[in-house]
């Protein structure tokens, strides 16, 4: 093999994102991974988005990334959440066709300018003391690039559990890779366990789907990304809703001893927000029920994902509790549920770029930092991609802030906290949620995006036009006036709104709550029905007060932000702090006093002291260069 | 709370000299905002331009209901040429702490903050007005600060407020865990958005916060003085024993005025603090009136009081019942032996011998009470702290407050979350601790969640 830039190993979710990132930032990419045709599969549910992760597909869809692209093609049913609540946290949500998602990605990464994807599983890192220059792999072969990007997701040493059985390998019919996680717990990296389970397949026809109720996506499709077509390709399906009941409840308490999870055969932490069946039984005794969704995998497979009920009991265990489910009576497992173990490296050990501490050049994305979703995964993909293209191009780090982008909030908690279950994105973790919409992503992302050559010309071009367009509506809304003439009253009335008691801006009219924008059609203005272009602009307006007291928080936090620490500072040297804020903060070196405060355990006087300390020798250094 | 870094702008306030009774107390202002704050209590800088470094004498007016809250000198400092090296402005005003507390609420209420120990000394070194030794010794004032908090908390420990809080912070992170969960949890078969457990929740959580803020507007001993109630048997001489302790000082004998207290019938300042001597009915009656009924009166007077003064006849023996008052008090009570000068051998350790007659032990009276006074300011600054912790009190109160009624309006749980949070973050600053993932532990503790 030849000489790249930045190798990356592995091509699932992150790994993709990674290699188009690394490409369009304008360095020549090598992706790995163990099978050409099991490029970003979706190994567990069929859904790309729901909240806080559709916000993130559509951050990187303005960062110029593929995810949103590619859903929106494969779509098969989609819905927006939290429709009626608060303009943040409405969340976009596509289930997909797994087998077009899949292929769609794969092709795109084969045909990516500057992308060379070979199929080859990793077995070591090629070090020169700590920097890293290439991979060798299982066959011996070798590859040189001065950056490397680790994207294992749950190969590594994954070892899958059902019931008794237990089996290496990543996922059903793929074997784990070793060595990796060995060589970097050698060089001192803190490897860790997790653990995540799936539900069972079932066969469609063997469903009685009557018993059972339908869920249906919305009547309007809303893309992912700028650049889609507003029109879905695929067929739209349906999905249905059924319960578990006390019968199926006591099958699973009885068969709880044959569950590894309870017999300590896993030591692995798994998500508290997705337990196992076996988890909630136990741990929610009290409900008599628990919902489960079931969504199909594709249009031509007859593979039905059985949402919400994953476990990692005997299959026997499985086929019993499963019938006792409404409408599973006579039902036939296509794939059994199971739970997969995997190593994991503590995120503390990297930094806001991705890259690690110890060994120069390395970078990780994904599972391997101890996230869980797709979605988590493509978005540090595209960030360790952008970093490590930058890193050989000799430019500075490309890092989002918490209040920039949930990408931002999201590598910044795993840098900063660690993680002891799979961390997954939820709204309530972004302190300035309200700035982070899903309709304001270009406003946030657009030029650092293009700045940081993420985002191509072309594409750059339609959407400026698209954000001039929404700013100009907005500064018409400001400037034209409504005045109080008989038609005007007559018009407000019969929106049972007050009527005018003297001249209003449209800004102020639409401010009303029972005044949407397509409203304002009733009176004397020109509007667009591009829903690109007015949803924004309203969401601003309705939300003004609410968005501005953000502003303030943000720009309180920001004086925080704004104090940088040297990745040498020396904490043990500031008076006041406690041996255990010493060794945290030394630990995970903060590049921010903001960040700084974020870590657990160190306590508001500390900061107060680093920041005497830091000024004081700031000065200090001030007075030496002026004399 | 932290400092904020250089370039910050909010400006910050505080009384500058000791708390107590003195000549004059100073409050000091500094920050961007200081000048057009005080244009808005003080109507003499509407006539006159305020020129830095000179005094002007005037009325500061309450820009609520217009009333005087005292006639002070105010001194601008402008254009930088400040302790702080901030605009700053100075108010010498009448060294009563109830007048002090009353000009600061109105700052505070007019925008300013209260300042953090140390802020304004740490604001005059970001400004290059002071040097590095000088910071080292902000920085163990900090620290020193942080240690006698620390102190504080313990001592509140003991008194419950640490208990009672941590029900607060419970009661608001289940509120809070129950938006969130509603939020990020849309479609999971959970029971979300408890309307009627977030109201109750939040109601009990606004009265106890209320009450926080009312006990400590009212009951801080510095501002309110030292209650001391004289108690004792008809006839054994607790009136004159007063009028010696009273007269001799020349002290101020009528009611401080806004004091609403109508059985106090006396004052005594002691190193700046004034004491209160509290009537009992036991003082007023007469002997020939039915004793007992005059001792339960002043029992009860006597419960509410910080300190007791038990007066004994050492002429005669002690009764069963006496013995019983005293123990009754036990803890807050000084035992007094009146009519020492009839007394022909004074060997008893029991209590402090006196006479209102000769004057003998008046002295060792006064002695007492300060050293009370001096046990119970230990620092200052305890209240200074606990002052910073009323006002975030005040805002977790008012944040509450407008969540409960987003609730109501059964607005987007978003948004009323946004308006808790903030709430509860001064709670917990308040507590000195931190967010963290409290809420999400709460979601996954409280709720069956999994897709």
């Amino acid at each position: 093999m030849m000489n790249f830039d930045v190798i990356v190993v592995g091509a699932g979710h992150a790994g993709v994102e990674a290699a188009f990132a690394a490409a369009r930032v304008g360095v020549r990419v090598l992706v790995l991974t163990s099978d050409m045709n099991k490029i970003a599969v979706m190994s567990c549910n069929p859904a790309i988005g729901g909240l806080a992760k559709g916000h993130m597909v559509r951050e990187i869809d303005v960062l110029g990334g593929e995810m949103g692209v590619v859903t929106d093609k494969s779509c098969i049913q989609f819905k927006r959440l939290n429709s009626r609540k608060g303009p943040a946290v409405r969340g976009s949500r596509a289930q997909c066709d797994k087998e077009i998602y899949a292929t769609l990605m794969g092709e795109r990464l084969k045909s990516y300018p500057n992308v060379k994807v070979q199929a080859e599983e990793v077995q070591s890192l090629i070090l020169e003391k700590d920097q890293v220059c290439g991979v060798v792999t299982k066959n011996e072969r070798k590859a040189f690039a001065k950056t490397v990007i680790l994207t294992t997701g749950t190969f590594m040493n994954g070892v899958m559990h059902m019931g008794d059985n237990q089996e290496s390998g990543g996922r059903v019919g793929e074997s784990a890779t070793c060595g990796l996680s060995d060589q970097l717990n050698d060089f001192g990296f803190e490897v860790r366990r997790l653990k995540t389970g799936t539900p069972a397949r079932l066969a469609k026809e063997s469903i009685n789907f009557e018993r059972m109720e339908v869920q249906r996506g919305d009547e309007v499709f809303r893309p992912f990304s700028l650049r889609s077509s507003k029109e879905l390709v695929l067929p739209q399906v349906v999905c249905h809703m059924g319960y578990t009941n006390p019968r199926t409840h006591d099958v699973i308490r009885k068969n709880f001893h044959k569950s590894p999870m309870f017999s300590g055969k896993i030591e692995g932490l798994g998500p508290r927000y997705c337990p196992s069946i076996e988890d909630k039984v136990e741990r929610f005794s009290e409900k008599d029920r628990h919902q489960t969704f079931l969504e199909p995998e594709g249009l031509n497979t007859n593979s039905i994902y059985l949402q919400g009920i994953s476990t990692s009991l005997p299959i026997a265990v499985q086929d019993e509790f499963l019938r006792t489910i409404e409408g599973l009576e006579n039902v036939r497992v296509l794939r059994y549920g199971y739970a997969v173990e995997y190593d994991f490296i503590m995120p503390t050990e990297i930094r806001h770029t991705l890259e690690t501490r110890k060994i120069k050049g390395l970078y990780f994305a994904g599972q391997i930092n101890g996230t869980s979703g797709y979605e988590e995964a493509a978005a540090q993909g595209l960030m360790a991609g952008t970093n490590a293209a930058r890193n050989v191009l000799g430019k500075d780090p490309f890092i989002l802030a918490r209040n920039e982008a949930y990408i931002g909030v999201l590598i910044d908690d795993l840098v900063t906290k660690g993680t002891k279950e799979p961390y997954r994105m939820f709204t309530s973790r972004a302190e300035f949620r309200l700035n982070l919409r899903e309709d304001n992503t270009l406003e946030r992302l657009l030029e650092i995006g293009h700045k940081n050559l993420l985002v191509q010309d072309v594409d750059y071009e339609k959407l400026s036009a698209l954000k001039e367009k929404r700013s100009s509506l907005m500064n018409d809304l400001s400037k034209r006036v409504l005045t109080p003439k008989p038609q005007v009253q007559k018009a407000l009335q019969e929106m049972g709104s007050p009527v005018l008691q003297k001249p209003q801006s449209f800004k102020q009219i639409l401010r009303r709550s029972e005044i949407s924008y397509l409203d304002l059609r009733a009176f004397d203005i020109e509007i667009t029905q591009n829903v690109d272009v007015y949803e924004p602009v309203e969401i601003a307006v309705k939300y003004e007060g609410y968005i501005s007291r953000q502003d303030e928080l943000i720009a309180q936090a920001k004086k925080l932000e704004s104090l940088e620490l040297d990745e040498s500072f020396p904490f043990e040297s500031v008076k006041g702090l406690s041996k255990e804020e010493i060794e945290k903060l030394s630990k995970i070196q903060p590049r921010t006093l903001g960040q700084a405060s974020r870590i657990s355990g160190v306590n508001p006087s500390a900061i107060q002291a680093i920041m005497l300390y830091h000024r004081a020798n700031r000065s200090n250094l001030n007075k030496a260069t002026a004399h | 709370m932290h400092f904020a870094p250089d370039g910050d702008t909010d400006t910050i306030c505080a009384v500058s000299t000791a708390m107590g009774y003195g000549g004059i107390g100073v409050l000091r202002l500094s920050g961007a905002q200081s000048l057009s704050i005080i244009r808005k209590v003080f109507p003499k800088f509407e006539k006159e331009k305020a020129e830095s470094h000179r005094a002007v004498f005037g009325a500061l007016i309450s820009s609520k209901d217009k009333t005087t809250l005292d006639e002070v000198i105010v001194t601008p400092f402008l254009g930088g040429k400040s302790y702080t090296g901030e605009e700053s402005v100075e108010i010498s005003c009448h060294g009563s702490p109830v007048v002090q507390r009353r000009i600061q609420d109105e700052l505070i209420s007019l925008g300013a903050r209260l300042a953090l120990p140390g802020e304004f000394t740490y604001r005059a070194f970001v400004n290059g007005k002071i040097d590095l030794i000088q910071a080292e010794a902000v920085l163990s004032l900090i620290e020193s600060e942080s240690a006698r908090s620390a102190d504080v908390s313990l001592k509140q420990l003991r008194g419950g407020l640490s208990k009672e809080l941590s029900l607060l912070k419970d009661d608001l992170i289940w509120v809070l865990a129950n938006l969130e969960a509603s939020i990020d949890f849309e479609h999971e078969d959970i029971d979300v958005l408890q309307y009627e457990g977030i109201s109750l929740r939040l109601k009990r959580v606004q009265e106890k916060l209320s009450h926080f803020v009312d006990s400590f507007h009212e009951g801080k001993m510095l501002s309110s003085g030292l209650q001391v109630v004289i108690l004792g048997l008809p006839n054994v001489g607790k009136s004159s024993l007063l009028n010696a302790l009273l007269d001799e000082d020349r002290a101020i004998v009528t009611d401080i005025p806004g004091t609403t207290r109508d059985a106090v019938i006396g004052n005594l300042i002691l190193n700046g603090v004034r004491i209160e001597f509290v009537d009992t009915a036991g003082i007023r009656e007469s002997v020939d009136e039915v004793e007992q009924i005059g001792v339960e009166k002043s029992i009860s007077v006597a419960e509410g009081a910080d300190l007791v003064l038990y007066v004994l006849d050492s002429t005669k023996e002690r009764s069963d019942e006496e013995d019983q008052l005293m123990e009754r008090f036990s803890g807050k009570v000084k035992i007094l032996l009146n009519k020492s000068d009839l007394l022909s051998s004074k060997h008893s350790t029991f209590g402090i011998h006196v006479s209102a007659k000769t004057g003998e032990g008046i002295e060792s009276i006064k002695a007492l009470l300060r050293e009370e006074i001096e046990r119970r300011t230990s620092g200052n600054s305890d209240v200074v702290i606990q002052s910073r912790q009323a006002e975030l009190f005040e805002i977790a109160k008012l944040k509450v407050e407008k969540t409960k009624s987003l609730v109501g309006e059964k607005q987007s749980p978003d948004l009323i979350a946004l308006e808790l949070r903030e709430g509860l973050d001064a709670l917990l600053e308040s507590s000195g601790e931190r967010f963290d993932d409290q809420v999400m532990d709460r979601v996954f503790s409280e709720f069956c969640i999994g897709k």
